[in-house]
C-alpha cells in the first residue's frame, strides 16, 4: 500500500465536500505519522508527499479551530 | 537500487504504468493509486520485444487537463465575441489531431521472456515505441551479445514465449475441449449503441438553435436507445461476446449522460426558480448556460461515436 499517497490524497479529496475535512484533515495527520517509516514505492523513494500531506492536514486543522474559535467568540459577545 | 526511468507512461485517472530501468533488468510499475505492482524483466532473459502498431484511444490525465482548460477558458471568456468561434475551432483541431494518434500513430507492445509473456501499458505511442526500443537495445546486447548476421533465418524454427502445456488426455479417451469462441468486436445491440451516439451528436449539432418540443422528444428517444444497448453491450461483454473496448465506451457514455441529466437538472432549477419537477425546455433552452451545454453534449458524443466506429472498424484479431 502506498501510504503516502493515500494520505495526501484524503485532506485533497475532501475538500470537494469540505465538512469532510473536520475527520480527514486529522487522520490524514495520523495516517502520516504512523506510517512514515513504512516502505515507500519501489520507483520514487522520497518522503515529500508525506510532508505535503501533513502540511496541508495542519491548515485544515488550522483553519477549522479558527473558525470554531470565531463562532465562539461571537456567540458569547452576543450572549452579553 | 536506484532505479532510472524508461520512456512511456500510461497516465490514467486511477490507473498508471511506467516502466524503469536498473542495471541488470527492467522493473514494470503498474500503479493502481494507492497500490504498486511490479514485474522484473532481466535483461539476460528478454527473448523478445513485440510493437504492432494497433488503434488506442487512451485518454490520459494530461488529455484531461486541457479539456479542462478549454472549459476554463470557456467559462471565462464567453461573453467576447470570437472566443466561440475560436475556441469550436480550438476544439475540433484538438479532438482530431486526439483521434488522428490515437487511430494511426499507436501501438502495442509485449515483452517475451522463456516463461511469460507481458503486455507493457506504458509504451503505446509508436514515437515512445521508438525511443524505448533505442534505449534499451543495446543494452540487451550488451547482456546477450550480437545476433548473427542470418539471424532471421535461424530464428525461424524457434518459438518465443512461453510455450503451451500439453492437455492432459482425458482417461480412456481423446476428445480434445472445444475451444472458446473469440470475443467480437462489432454486434448488432453495438451498431445500434454507436449510431444512436452519433445520432444524438448529429441532433443536437443541427438543433443547436431550434430546439423544439418534437427534436426533444427525438433526444429522450436516441438517449433511451443509448442506454438500452449499453445494457445489452454489458451483459455481451459478461458472457464473452464482446470485447472490452465497446465495453468501456458505453461506461463512458453512461458516465456522460448522467451528468449531463444533472447539470441539466441544475440548470433547469436555476432557469426555473424550482417551481416544478420536469424542466420546460423552451425556459431551458433561453438560459445562457443551455447553449453550452448542449455543444458540449453534442461534441461528447461525437467523439465517443467516432471512437465506437473506430473500435468496431479493428480487425478482430488486433484487439485483446
Amino acid at each position: 500500500m502506498l501510504y503516502d499517497s493515500m494520505a495526501l490524497i484524503l485532506p485533497l479529496v475532501s475538500l470537494l465536500v469540505y465538512p469532510l475535512t473536520l475527520i480527514a484533515a486529522p487522520a490524514s495527520l495520523v495516517l502520516s505519522t504512523v506510517a512514515w517509516s513504512r516502505p515507500l514505492s519501489l520507483v520514487r523513494p522520497n518522503r515529500w508527499r508525506f510532508v505535503a500531506a501533513i502540511l496541508i492536514s495542519l491548515t485544515e486543522i488550522c483553519l477549522w479551530t479558527l473558525g470554531i474559535v470565531y463562532l465562539l467568540s461571537g456567540r458569547f459577545r452576543e450572549a452579553r | 537500487m536506484s532505479y532510472r526511468k524508461l520512456p512511456g507512461h500510461r497516465r490514467g485517472l486511477l490507473y498508471s504504468a511506467s516502466l524503469w530501468l536498473a542495471p541488470d533488468h527492467i522493473l514494470a510499475v503498474k500503479s493502481l493509486r494507492f497500490r504498486e505492482e511490479y514485474q522484473r524483466f532481466y535483461l539476460r532473459d528478454i527473448q523478445a520485444i513485440v510493437v504492432a502498431t494497433r488503434p488506442r484511444f487512451h485518454l490520459s490525465t494530461r488529455a484531461g487537463a486541457i479539456g479542462a482548460l478549454w472549459l476554463a477558458v470557456l467559462i471565462a471568456l464567453n461573453r467576447a465575441p470570437w472566443v466561440p468561434a475560436l475556441l469550436s475551432a480550438a476544439a475540433i483541431a484538438l479532438v482530431l489531431a486526439w483521434f488522428y494518434v490515437s487511430y494511426a500513430r499507436s501501438c502495442s507492445c509485449r515483452i517475451y521472456t522463456a516463461v511469460s509473456r507481458a503486455e507493457l501499458p506504458s509504451i503505446y505511442r509508436t514515437w515512445t515505441a521508438r525511443r524505448f526500443l533505442a534505449e534499451l537495445e543495446p543494452l540487451i546486447r550488451q547482456v546477450q551479445g550480437v545476433l548473427p548476421a542470418d539471424w532471421a533465418e535461424r530464428i525461424e524454427d524457434r518459438p518465443i514465449g512461453p510455450q503451451p502445456k500439453a492437455a492432459p488426455l482425458p482417461a480412456g479417451g481423446s476428445i480434445a475441449p472445444a475451444a472458446a469462441p473469440a470475443a467480437r468486436s462489432r454486434t448488432p445491440a453495438s451498431d445500434i449503441f454507436v449510431a444512436s451516439l452519433l445520432g444524438g451528436a448529429a441532433l443536437q449539432f443541427f438543433a443547436l438553435h431550434s430546439m423544439t418540443r418534437f427534436v426533444e422528444w427525438i433526444w429522450y428517444a436516441l438517449a433511451f436507445i443509448e442506454i438500452a444497448g449499453a445494457v445489452a453491450i454489458f451483459v455481451q461483454y459478461h458472457r464473452g461476446i464482446l470485447r472490452v473496448g465497446i465495453e468501456r465506451l458505453a461506461i463512458a457514455a453512461l458516465i456522460l449522460t448522467g451528468v449531463l441529466y444533472y447539470v441539466r437538472q441544475i440548470l433547469a432549477g436555476v432557469a426555473m426558480g424550482n417551481r416544478t419537477a420536469l424542466p420546460d425546455f423552451a425556459m431551458l433552452a433561453a438560459f445562457p448556460g443551455s447553449l453550452m451545454l448542449r455543444q458540449v453534449n453534442a461534441g461528447i458524443s461525437l467523439v465517443l461515436g467516432l471512437v465506437g466506429v473506430a473500435l468496431a472498424l479493428i480487425p478482430e484479431s488486433d484487439t485483446p
